[in-house]
C-alpha cells in the first residue's frame, strides 16, 4: 500500500531526529557527543519551534542522560536519549540497569570508535563493548532506515513480551552527516503504528499503586529474572521479522527484519556485514557478479539479539562466509561479528570456510576496490585457498 | 505499665482535683471517682468572700466544668460522705451505705473550722465560714444585719470582714483577735499594720491583743465579752479563728497521724496506698519541718504529687513553703519564706512612698521576702527560697525592682546558667 | 500490637534568655495595645547587664490551674493555659504557684493575667525588632509526623541505627504521596525490597550509586507531565551523595530539578564494613584510614557537601540531626515547599557501629555534634545562609570525641587538628550567614 509521505533531504542525525518527533516522547534527555550532537540540537530546536511536546533534561553526563530517561520510562512516560562512543561507555551502569529492570527506552548511537588512542571517528567499537549488556541493538545502513528503525524500536521496546530497552545504531559521520532523500511518514499513520504500545500498557511507579522498582533478590529469583529477559530477547527476534511486515503495510517500505540480503538467493559464497558499508559492498558484489563471482550480501539488522537460526539457514549450503567487521574483539583477534557468525555456523554441523576482514576502524576509507577484493577473497576461499583468517583491510 | 487501677478520693477540692490531673496524664482509662460531702459542684472554699462580696457568681465557681465529670472514668459521689476506711479491705463506707473499692485511696478531705473556746450559754449562733453551706445562711441572716463581729483576723476573718464592708458600706465590722497584729505568720508586723490601717480607714474597727470570752443573747443581738473585759454588742458573730484537718470519718482507720494525716514527700500515708494532700496532710515543707500548710498552691501541689505516685509516676513533693497574696483596696501584699528574722538571719528593708520591700538572708541566700504596695512575683521568690539561689549579691536590685530582679535570678537557675 | 501515640505538642512563644536590646519594650508596648493588663513583661535590669524577656510558657500540667480555687485557668486543646478574667478574684494562687514569671498581678485591682498566645497571632512576636521573641509552630510537627510509619518492621539494619530513625522519621513527615529513592547502602534496606515482599508501602526506586538524582529527575519530571503531585523523595547515604554520586547531584541541583534529596550522614561506607568517605571526620579511625605508626586516622578535613549543594544557589539546602527532629521537620516541610528547584537536606545520623559507640549511643551523639559545632544546623535559600540552632557557647569537644572508639586514639595534637577543622567550618558557615541576609519564607510554608 502507499502512504502519503513527504520526501525530504536529510542527514543521519535529523532523520533520528525525525524518528523520535514522530513518536511523541515524554522526555528527552541529552548530553553532547560528537557525532550524535546534531540529533539532540535537532529536538531541542523542535522543542523550542513547539513542534516536540516533551520534558528536555539538560543533563551534566551520560549516565544521567539515561538514568532521566530510565526515570521518566518506569514513571510510564516514554524517553528517548543519543549517544556515541565513550558517552555509552560512562553509561554503562545506568545502561545494565536500564536492560535489568526491563525499561523500554530507546536511544540511538551515532556509532564511533572506542578511545584509546583518541579519535573521534567513525567506528562500531562502541556498540561492541555494550553488546552483553542486555539492549535490543538494532543496526541501521540508511538515513531512511534510521528514522524507520526508531518507530520500530519503541514498538519492540514497549511491547509486554519484550519490555526492552532498544538501541538504534548508525555509522558516525558515514551516516550521521550523509544527507540522503528521506520519505517522512505522517504523524497519524505513526500513531497508528505506535498503537498497541506506550502509555497504561505497563506498571508504573505511582503513588496510587506503589510498587518496589529495582527491589534487592538473590538465588533463584534472580535466575528467574534472568531467564526471562533471555525470552524475552529470543522473542525480539520473531517479533522484529514480524513488525517488518508491519511496518511495510503501513509505510510501504521493508527492511527483511533481523537480516537483510542482497543477491544472496543464488550466491556461492555470501559477506555478512552490518552498517552503512554494506552499500559499499552491494556495489562491489554487483562489480563481482559482472565478473562472473557469485556473491551475495546479508546483512544484519539486528545485533542483539544474535539472529542466529536465520544467519545459520543462510549459510546453509554456501562455499564461503567471508565477514566485515569494524570493530576488533581483542580476545579472539578478529572482529566481533566474525565471532558470532562462526558461532552460528557451527549450527550447520559442517565447515564452511569463513575468513574474517576487518576495515574502517577510526574513519578509515573502505573503498569499493577493498570489498570488492574482500569477495574475491572469500571466493578464492570456496575455491581451497588457504590464507589467514582475518585479514585487515587498511593494512595491506 | 500496670493493669487498671481504681483511684477514690475523697474530697473534690484543689488537692483532689489537681491528683485526677496527675492520674490523667498517663492513665486515661483509670477510674477516678471522687467523694464530696456536700451535694455541690466541686468548688474551692477561698470563693466564699468573694461571693458574699459579690466580685464573682455562683455560677462561676465551679472548679472544673460538667464536663469534666461526664466521662465515663471520672465520676463524682457529690453528698455522700465518708464515714470509715477499711484499710485491709481497701474499701471505703459511705453514709448511704455504700462500699467503695480501691486501689489507690487519696484523703483530700481539707479543713474545718475550729470553735472558739469561749463560754456561750445561751447558744448564740456563731457562724463559720469555711462551707458554702456557711456563706447561705450567713448571707440570709446578714439581712437587715448592720453591726458584725469577727472573730479572728487571719485571711478568713479579714476576707470576711473585706467582704462585709464591701458589701455594704453601712457595715459595723469589728474584728477581734488575740494576737496583736492581724494577718498573723502571713505577713509581717508592719505589713500587718498597713493592712489594718487601710482597713480602718474604710471603716472596720479592731480589737487586737484580746480574743472573745464569752456569749450572751441580748434581745435580737449578741454581746460578745472580751478578755480585756470590754463587751460589744453585735448583730451577728463569725468565728474565723482557725481550721484543722477534717479527719473525723478516719478513726480507728489505723492511718498515723498528728494533727493531719502524716505523709512523706510522696504525700503517702503509713498505709501503702493510702495517700493524702492538702489540708488534712501533715507534710514535709521546704525545709523539711513537718506540719499542715492549708493554702491552695500547696494544695494543688500536693494533690499532683500524690495523683502521680497513685498513677505510678514516682514524684516527690517539694515541701510546703509559706507564701501568701492578699489584695484589697487597692493594695498588693506579697509574702514568701518566713516573715519574722530568725536567729542569725540579716534583715534588710527599703521603704517608701507607701512601699515597703523586706528581705531575711540566711547568708547568701533568700529565707523570707514581703513587698507591699510594689508589684512582686510570689511564684519567683518561693523560687529562690525553696532553691536556695545565692541572692545576697544582689539583694539591693531585689529590693528595688523585685519582680524584674527574682524574675531574672530564678530563671538564671531554671534555664541551667547560674 | 500498641501504637505509637506521639507526645502532643503546642505551638509556642519563645525567647531567646537575655537577648533583648536594652530598654526595648516592643512587645509589652504590643501587648499593651490589646489588652489592659500585658502578659508579657521584660526584664530591664542594667545594672546587671541583663535584657530579656518572660512570659507564659503555657505548662503541660500548669500549676496555676491546679490553684486556682475558680477553675477559671483551664489547659486547652490546643496547649493554651486560658485565664477566664471573669473568673478572676484575684487570689493570687496562681502566682504563687507559677514559678516561671507566667502570671502576671495588676497591682490596682490584684486580679492575674497571663498570656493566651493571641489565639496562636501573638502581637509581642509580631512586634519583637530582633526576632528575640519567636512563635514557634511546633504544633505543625505533630501534623507531619503524622503520617503512618509506610516501613516494614524487622529490616536487617543494626539495632540502634540512626539512619534508620530518620529514614522513618522522614517520611513521616513526608506521608505517603511520595517516591521513595534509596541506592546501594545500609537504609537502602528500607526501600528496597527482600525478594518478592517489599519493605514499604511507598513507591520505591532503588537505583545506582552514580544516578540516584538522574533517576529522581526522569520520574520527577514525567509524573509532573502527567499531573500528580507526588514527590521525588531521596534518601542517600553520604558515600553515594558527596563521593560517586556528587556529579549527577551537582547537575540536578544546577538545574533545579524538582526533588528532594535527603542524605543519611553515617560518615564512611558502613554498609560494606566502615571505610572511609569524604565526609568521614578528621582524624577518624576507618578499615581504610586505619590507626598505627605511620596513620592516625584519616588526615583529610570533611567535605561539606551541604555548602557544596548550597553554592549551586540551591532553592533550598539544610543541615538536620537525627537528634533535632523538630528542626529536621520542619527543614523537610520546607524542601517540600519548594516548587521551583532542587531540595536537598543533610541529615547526621551517626552510625554506632562504624563510629565504635555504644548501640543505644546515636542520638546521643549526634545531640553532641551539634552542641560541640562539629555538626552545625543551618538552612540556605538560594544561597542565603542561617543558623537554626546557634551554638555561642559550644561544649567542649572532648565531650563528643569520648563517646566513640573511632577517634579515641586522638591525642592533644590531634584533637587540636579537629578542633580547628570544626571551628573553621563553624565560622565559615557563620560567614555564608553574614554574606547574604537570610529571607524569611512566606507566611504560607512556615506552617
Amino acid at each position: 500500500m502507499t502512504t502519503a509521505t513527504d520526501l525530504r533531504v536529510m542527514d543521519g542525525n535529523k532523520a533520528a531526529a525525525m524518528g523520535v518527533l514522530l513518536c511523541r516522547p515524554d522526555l528527552v534527555a541529552s548530553y553532547p557527543i560528537s557525532p550524535q550532537t546534531p540529533l539532540l540540537e535537532a529536538l531541542y530546536r523542535a522543542s523550542a519551534e513547539g513542534r516536540l511536546d516533551a520534558e528536555t533534561v539538560e543533563v551534566e553526563g551520560e549516565n544521567s542522560a539515561l538514568s532521566a530517561a530510565i526515570g521518566a520510562v518506569a514513571a510510564g512516560g516514554r524517553a528517548f536519549t543519543a549517544t556515541s562512543s565513550m558517552g555509552l561507555m560512562f553509561m554503562y551502569d545506568a545502561y545494565l540497569f536500564a536492560s535489568g529492570q526491563r525499561v523500554p527506552v530507546v536511544m540511538t548511537v551515532a556509532t564511533r570508535e572506542q578511545t584509546a588512542p583518541h579519535t573521534v571517528s567513525s567506528g562500531q567499537q562502541d556498540i561492541m563493548m555494550v553488546k552483553e549488556g542486555g539492549w535490543i541493538q538494532i543496526v541501521t545502513e540508511s538515513c531512511q532506515e534510521i528514522l524507520d528503525s526508531i518507530l520500530v524500536a519503541y514498538r519492540l521496546a514497549e511491547d509486554p513480551r519484550i519490555q526492552l530497552p532498544v538501541n538504534v545504531a548508525y555509522d558516525g559521520y558515514y551516516l550521521s552527516h550523509l544527507s540522503e532523500a528521506v520519505r517522512v511518514p505522517e504523524q497519524a499513520a505513526v500513531d497508528r503504528f505506535l498503537a498497541p504500545v506506550g502509555q497504561g500498557k505497563r506498571p508504573v511507579l505511582s503513588a496510587a499503586a506503589p510498587l518496589t522498582f529495582g527491589a534487592f533478590i538473590t538465588g533463584d529469583l534472580y535466575t528467574e529474572y534472568r531467564y526471562k529477559h533471555c525470552q524475552a530477547m529470543q522473542s525480539a527476534l520473531d517479533l522484529v521479522d514480524a513488525l517488518d511486515g508491519e511496518f511495510l503495510a503501513a509505510f510501504g517500505r521493508e527492511y527483511g527484519g533481523s537480516v537483510e540480503t542482497y543477491r544472496a538467493e543464488d550466491a556461492e559464497i555470501l559477506i555478512v556485514g552490518m552498517g552503512s558499508h554494506c552499500g559499499t559492498l552491494q556495489v562491489a558484489v554487483d562489480a563481482l557478479r559482472a565478473q562472473g563471482v557469485s556473491a551475495g550480501v546479508a546483512r544484519l539488522r539486528m545485533f542483539r539479539p544474535f539472529p542466529r537460526a536465520r544467519l545459520a539457514a543462510l549459510m546453509r549450503g554456501r562455499k564461503a562466509v567471508g565477514v566485515l567487521d569494524r570493530s576488533v574483539c581483542f580476545g579472539w583477534g578478529s572482529g566481533h561479528l566474525f565471532v558470532d557468525v562462526k558461532a552460528a555456523a557451527a549450527d550447520l554441523g559442517g565447515a564452511i570456510p569463513m575468513v574474517n576482514f576487518i576495515g574502517g576502524l577510526a574513519g578509515a576509507d573502505l573503498r569499493r576496490e577493498m570489498l570488492e577484493r574482500a569477495v574475491r577473497v572469500t571466493a578464492a576461499r570456496a575455491r581451497g585457498d588457504q590464507g589467514p583468517e582475518v585479514v585487515w583491510l587498511n593494512l595491506e | 505499665m500496670t493493669a487498671t487501677l481504681r483511684h477514690v478520693i475523697i474530697g473534690a477540692g484543689t488537692a483532689a482535683l489537681a491528683a485526677v490531673e496527675a492520674i490523667r496524664v498517663g492513665r486515661h482509662a483509670d477510674p477516678v471517682t471522687l467523694i464530696s460531702a456536700e451535694a455541690e459542684t466541686p468548688y474551692s472554699p477561698t470563693v466564699l468572700p468573694h461571693l458574699l462580696a459579690g466580685r464573682i457568681a455562683e455560677s462561676r465557681i465551679a472548679l472544673r466544668p460538667p464536663a469534666f465529670f461526664a466521662g465515663a472514668a471520672t465520676r463524682l459521689l457529690a453528698g455522700d460522705p465518708v464515714v470509715g476506711i477499711d484499710a485491709d479491705r481497701r474499701v471505703v463506707r459511705l453514709a448511704g451505705g455504700a462500699q467503695l473499692p480501691w486501689d489507690r485511696l487519696l484523703v483530700a478531705s481539707g479543713s474545718e473550722p475550729v470553735a472558739p473556746a469561749l463560754l456561750n450559754p445561751d447558744g448564740v449562733p456563731l457562724y463559720t465560714f469555711t462551707r458554702l453551706a456557711d456563706l447561705r445562711a450567713l448571707r440570709a441572716r446578714l439581712e437587715g444585719t448592720r453591726t458584725v463581729a469577727v472573730l479572728g483576723a487571719g485571711l478568713i476573718g479579714m476576707e470576711l470582714a473585706e467582704a462585709l464592708v464591701h458589701r455594704s458600706p453601712y457595715a459595723e465590722v469589728t474584728v477581734v483577735e488575740q494576737e496583736p497584729q492581724v494577718l498573723p505568720v502571713a505577713f509581717s508586723r508592719e505589713d500587718a499594720d498597713s493592712v489594718r490601717d487601710l482597713f480602718q480607714s474604710r471603716g472596720v474597727r479592731f480589737r487586737l491583743g484580746c480574743r472573745a470570752v464569752a456569749l450572751e443573747r441580748r434581745g435580737a443581738a449578741a454581746v460578745v465579752t472580751l478578755s480585756d473585759g470590754s463587751a460589744l454588742e453585735v448583730d451577728l458573730v463569725a468565728a474565723c479563728v482557725g481550721v484543722r484537718p477534717r479527719l473525723g470519718f478516719l478513726d480507728r482507720s489505723g492511718i498515723a497521724a498528728r494533727r493531719g494525716l502524716s505523709v512523706d514527700r510522696s504525700m503517702v500515708t503509713s498505709v501503702p496506698g493510702i495517700y493524702a494532700a492538702g489540708d488534712v496532710a501533715e507534710g514535709p515543707s521546704a525545709d523539711g519541718t513537718i506540719g499542715c500548710h492549708a493554702v491552695l498552691p500547696t494544695a494543688a501541689g500536693q494533690g499532683r504529687v500524690a495523683g502521680a505516685n497513685m498513677a505510678e509516676r514516682r514524684v516527690e513533693h517539694e515541701g510546703w513553703l509559706p507564701a501568701n497574696v492578699f489584695s484589697f483596696f487597692g493594695r498588693l501584699l506579697v509574702s514568701a519564706g518566713v516573715t519574722e528574722a530568725g536567729e542569725g538571719h540579716a534583715r534588710l528593708e527599703r521603704v517608701s512612698d507607701g512601699r515597703r520591700g523586706r528581705l531575711l538572708l540566711d547568708g547568701d541566700r533568700l529565707v523570707g521576702a514581703s513587698f507591699a504596695g510594689m508589684p512582686a512575683d510570689p511564684g519567683a521568690l518561693c523560687w529562690l527560697i525553696r532553691e536556695r539561689v545565692p541572692v545576697r549579691a544582689h539583694a539591693d536590685l531585689l529590693l528595688d525592682r523585685p519582680l524584674e530582679a527574682s524574675r531574672w535570678l530564678a530563671a538564671r537557675t531554671q534555664r541551667g546558667a547560674a | 500490637m500498641a501504637t505509637l501515640t506521639l507526645p502532643v505538642l503546642h505551638d509556642t512563644l519563645t525567647t531567646e534568655w537575655g537577648a533583648c536590646p536594652p530598654g526595648c519594650r516592643a512587645c509589652v508596648d504590643a501587648c499593651a495595645d490589646h489588652r489592659a493588663v500585658p502578659r508579657i513583661a521584660t526584664l530591664d535590669l542594667p545594672r546587671v547587664s541583663f535584657h530579656g524577656a518572660v512570659v507564659c510558657g503555657q505548662c503541660g500540667e500548669p500549676a496555676c490551674r491546679d490553684a486556682c480555687p475558680t477553675g477559671a485557668i483551664t489547659r486547652e486543646e490546643t496547649g493554651v493555659v486560658r485565664l477566664d478574667e471573669g473568673r478572676c478574684v484575684g487570689c493570687g494562687a496562681c502566682a504563687v504557684a507559677c514559678a516561671w514569671g507566667g502570671i502576671t498581678l495588676d497591682p490596682q485591682s490584684g486580679r492575674a493575667a497571663k498570656c493566651d498566645t493571641c489565639a496562636g497571632r501573638p502581637a509581642c512576636a509580631a512586634a519583637c525588632p530582633t526576632g528575640t521573641l519567636r512563635w514557634v509552630e511546633t504544633s505543625g510537627l505533630l501534623r507531619h509526623f503524622g503520617h503512618p510509619d509506610p516501613f516494614t518492621k524487622g529490616v536487617s539494619l543494626c539495632p540502634g541505627c540512626a539512619a534508620e530513625l530518620g529514614f522513618r522519621m522522614a517520611f513521616r513527615v513526608i506521608g505517603p504521596d511520595a517516591v521513595v529513592f534509596a541506592a546501594p547502602g545500609c537504609a537502602c534496606m528500607l526501600a528496597c525490597g527482600l525478594g518478592t515482599a517489599a519493605t514499604t508501602r511507598l513507591p520505591s526506586v532503588m537505583s545506582l550509586m552514580t544516578n540516584v538524582p538522574s533517576l529522581m529527575t526522569g520520574v520527577a519530571r514525567q509524573l509532573k507531565r502527567s499531573g500528580a503531585r507526588t514527590r521525588c523523595v531521596a534518601f542517600a547515604g553520604d558515600g553515594t551523595t558527596a563521593d560517586v554520586g556528587f556529579q549527577p547531584l551537582s547537575g540536578a541541583a544546577e538545574r533545579g530539578e524538582h526533588i528532594v534529596y535527603i542524605c543519611y550522614d553515617n560518615e564512611g561506607y558502613m554498609n560494606t564494613g566502615v571505610q572511609r568517605s569524604s565526609t568521614t571526620l578528621q582524624g577518624a579511625r576507618t578499615m581504610t584510614t586505619p590507626v598505627g605508626p605511620g596513620r592516625a586516622g584519616k588526615p583529610q578535613a570533611p567535605k561539606d557537601v551541604a555548602v557544596l549543594m548550597a553554592m549551586h544557589a540551591t532553592a533550598y539546602v539544610a543541615t538536620a540531626s537525627v537528634s533535632h527532629p523538630e528542626d529536621f521537620a520542619i527543614k523537610l516541610q520546607r524542601a517540600l515547599a519548594v516548587e521551583d528547584g532542587l531540595a536537598y537536606i543533610h541529615l547526621y545520623a551517626p552510625c554506632h557501629v562504624g563510629w565504635q559507640a555504644p548501640m543505644d549511643s546515636a542520638l546521643e551523639i549526634a545531640r553532641l555534634a551539634v552542641e560541640t559545632r562539629v555538626f552545625p544546623l543551618w538552612e540556605a535559600r538560594r544561597g542565603r545562609f542561617r543558623l537554626t540552632h546557634p551554638i555561642p557557647r559550644p561544649r567542649p569537644l572532648e565531650d563528643f570525641a569520648g563517646l566513640m572508639g573511632r577517634l579515641r586514639h586522638l591525642g592533644p595534637a590531634g584533637l587540636e587538628t579537629l578542633a580547628r577543622t570544626v571551628e573553621e567550618r563553624y565560622r565559615r558557615v557563620e560567614a555564608l550567614c553574614s554574606a547574604l541576609p537570610w529571607e524569611a519564607p512566606g507566611a504560607d510554608d512556615e506552617q
